[in-house]
């Protein structure tokens, strides 16, 4: 099978996924309880008054409808108005997202920093006391819940040692230390994947070819064997980083952090509809989009999968 | 002339062909597997040390009103927010709670969710799981289409939603889990019952004509589960961490409730000053993942070193 058909299949795959998705995403709003009219009315609002504004919002339609329309706005990038502030939802969204992205990406940056020297030393090293303690403090790690984990940084590191400072999101104290915290928790998955794909490396033909032929053991490692057993880790890029997007944005709202996790919550309680459904929708699809670009990377570097 | 009819007992034949193709299917007893597989798990020191720790806070968790000194829920207003003594060996909180007795029943409501939750997803993952791959087909292209959907939803993210649209409480949380991590197990005994369905034992069950239920049930399900046990295990840990989180946020099990979560949250406006109400339920969180992960990483390298974790 040809690359390309290869990624028209896949790409096939991923619209009934989305549709699917945009279809929970739209009921669990839907189901939410409480008249979004009472958000949208002012207060002691008549009942022709709440009829008008029902008509305008389309709110007096079948699910069906609204869905469609929704949808329909969705497929042309209109993701709607802000009941609570009649904004457009994707300014406000827009105005959030670089916080939580950097957040994330940094998170994610600090995990794979994590994850590959460790993998290599615990696939290097293996049984000995340098294997388990790399598998040991990955396990540890895995354990703290990671906005725990960045208070407790926090606590040493700011208040404590007064290494850093954390007054103000933007500062390295509440940017790096909870993008450590969350990054460590993370890496714990990476560094597992790391080091049995380098095991695995090690025991290739190859690399006995590439030191009967006398190569230097450090070029035969960093060559051959690093460069080879990094395939997975790097195909793993898009899940891992839809999961410390999430986990980002419980981590913003420990921190105050002005991003889209805080906007989401914020908009859960004031039961501002469309804001909820958006940032779902983003936030699924973003998960979706790296599942796939994963799927693709794999495809090009490991031909044998396009006939999975 | 009377038609010579030669009864032949169908059904009794195929129950004795059913027990000779169980065999097939399993090499050795059931207890002479088990009696290896404890003494095999019994070397890996991790998943003694979790094994252990995690049957000591089973034993606090059933025992709790015994153990715990205070009710979790006494108000003492003449202790507020003091710090470990002899009386309050953690200290008591802004209420002048005393934390020692919240953070033992605590352990009830880590262990109910961790047991509850990836009880519920491991039931309704291994069924669809077994019946995309037994079925094949349409039925698996559905499944498989819910499956990744699944992984497109963070758990987190579906605990937050199903708050926003319930009341929050111990059953949201559950099924935010459930709803989100049956998605990895189906896909594990999916994957079991596809290599499972070419063996001979299986094929021979279609053979003699059992039922597609029996099939599914008695011969897939239990082979094609054990690789998912390892995975339970250590997803546990993640379900009270997801748990924890929630409560964290307010969007949990609901106070007065002793829950490790909504004790952290509670105690981190004091962190600097009493450190004690948020230290000791977090690390009672902290070695309770622990040791799930300990035993997961244990049953992992006992049953198949080769399994490879996901999420």
């Amino acid at each position: 099978m040809s690359f390309y058909s290869y990624i028209g299949r896949r790409t096939l795959g991923l619209l009934p996924k989305l549709l699917l998705a945009s279809g929970v995403v739209f009921v669990l709003v839907q189901l939410t309880p409480g008249d979004p009219v009472t958000t949208l009315a002012p207060p002691r609002a008549g009942p022709d008054e709440l009829a008008a504004i029902r008509a305008k919002w389309r709110l007096d339609e079948p699910v069906y409808i609204q869905y469609l329309a929704w949808m329909g706005n969705l497929l042309q990038g209109d993701l709607g108005v802000s009941v609570a502030t009649r904004n457009p939802v994707t300014e406000m969204i827009a105005v959030r997202a670089p916080i939580s992205l950097r957040f994330s990406l940094l998170a994610l940056a600090i995990s794979y920093g994590v994850a590959i020297p460790f993998g290599i030393i615990g696939a290097l090293k293996q049984h000995t006391k340098w294997d388990y303690m790399s598998m040991g403090f990955v396990l540890l790690a895995v354990s703290f819940p990671s906005f725990w984990f960045a208070i407790i940084l926090i606590l040493i590191f700011s208040i404590q040692l007064q290494w850093v400072s954390a007054v103000g999101y933007g500062t390295i104290g509440l940017l790096v230390l909870p993008a450590v915290a969350l990054g460590l928790r993370g890496s714990a998955i990476e560094t597992r994947v790391m080091r049995s794909s380098m095991i695995e490396t090690l025991n290739e033909k190859f690399i006995t070819a590439s030191r009967a032929h006398g190569l230097p053991e450090r070029s035969v490692i960093l060559k051959h064997a690093v460069r080879n057993a990094l395939i997975p880790i790097i195909t793993l890029l898009g899940l891992r980083f839809g999961y410390i997007l999430a986990s980002g944005l419980v981590i913003e709202i420990v921190f105050n952090r002005p991003g889209v996790g805080h906007l989401l919550v914020d908009s859960i309680f004031k039961r501002d509809y469309p804001v909820v459904r958006a940032i779902l929708m983003i936030l699924v699809t973003t998960i979706m989009l790296g599942n796939f670009l994963a799927d693709i990377l794999y495809g090009l570097v490991d031909p044998r999968i396009r006939y999975d | 002339m009377s038609e010579r009819t030669t009864s032949i007992d169908w059904e009794g034949l195929a129950d004795e062909w059913e027990d000779e193709v169980e065999q097939i299917g399993s090499a050795g007893s059931r207890l002479q597997r088990l009696t290896y597989f404890v003494r095999d798990l019994a070397k890996h020191r991790l998943s003694v040390v979790g094994a252990g720790l995690l049957m000591f806070v089973a034993v606090i968790a059933v025992f709790a009103p015994q153990i715990a000194p205070y009710s979790p829920t006494e108000v003492n207003p003449t202790a507020i927010r003091a710090g470990p003594s002899v009386a309050h060996p953690f200290g008591t909180d802004s209420l002048g709670r005393d934390i020692f007795s919240r953070v033992i029943f605590g352990s009830r409501i880590a262990l109910q969710i961790a047991v509850t939750s990836m009880g519920i997803a491991f039931v309704i993952g291994s069924v669809l799981g077994a019946l995309a791959g037994y079925y094949g087909g349409k039925v698996d292209s559905v499944v498989q289409t819910a499956i990744d959907t699944t992984w497109a939803f963070p758990a987190i993210i579906m605990g937050l939603a199903l708050a926003s649209i319930l009341e929050p409480n111990l059953t949201t949380v559950l099924a935010a889990i459930a709803l989100v991590f049956w998605g990895v197990f189906a896909r594990l005994v999916r994957g079991e019952v596809l290599s499972l369905r070419e063996l001979e034992f299986i094929k021979a069950s279609e053979a003699i004509g059992l039922s597609d239920t029996k099939i599914i049930f008695r011969h897939l399900i239990p082979n094609a589960i054990v690789p998912a046990f390892v995975v339970v295990t250590l997803q546990m840990g993640n379900a009270i961490a997801v748990a924890a989180s929630l409560s964290f946020l307010g969007l949990g099990v609901q106070p007065p409730t002793a829950s490790w979560g909504i004790m952290l949250s509670a105690g981190r406006q004091y962190i600097t000053t009493a450190w004690w109400i948020s230290v000791f339920p977090g690390l009672a969180i902290v070695i309770v993942i622990m040791s799930f992960n300990f035993l997961g990483e244990g049953l992992r390298d006992t049953i198949d070193p080769k399994l490879e974790n996901n999420r």
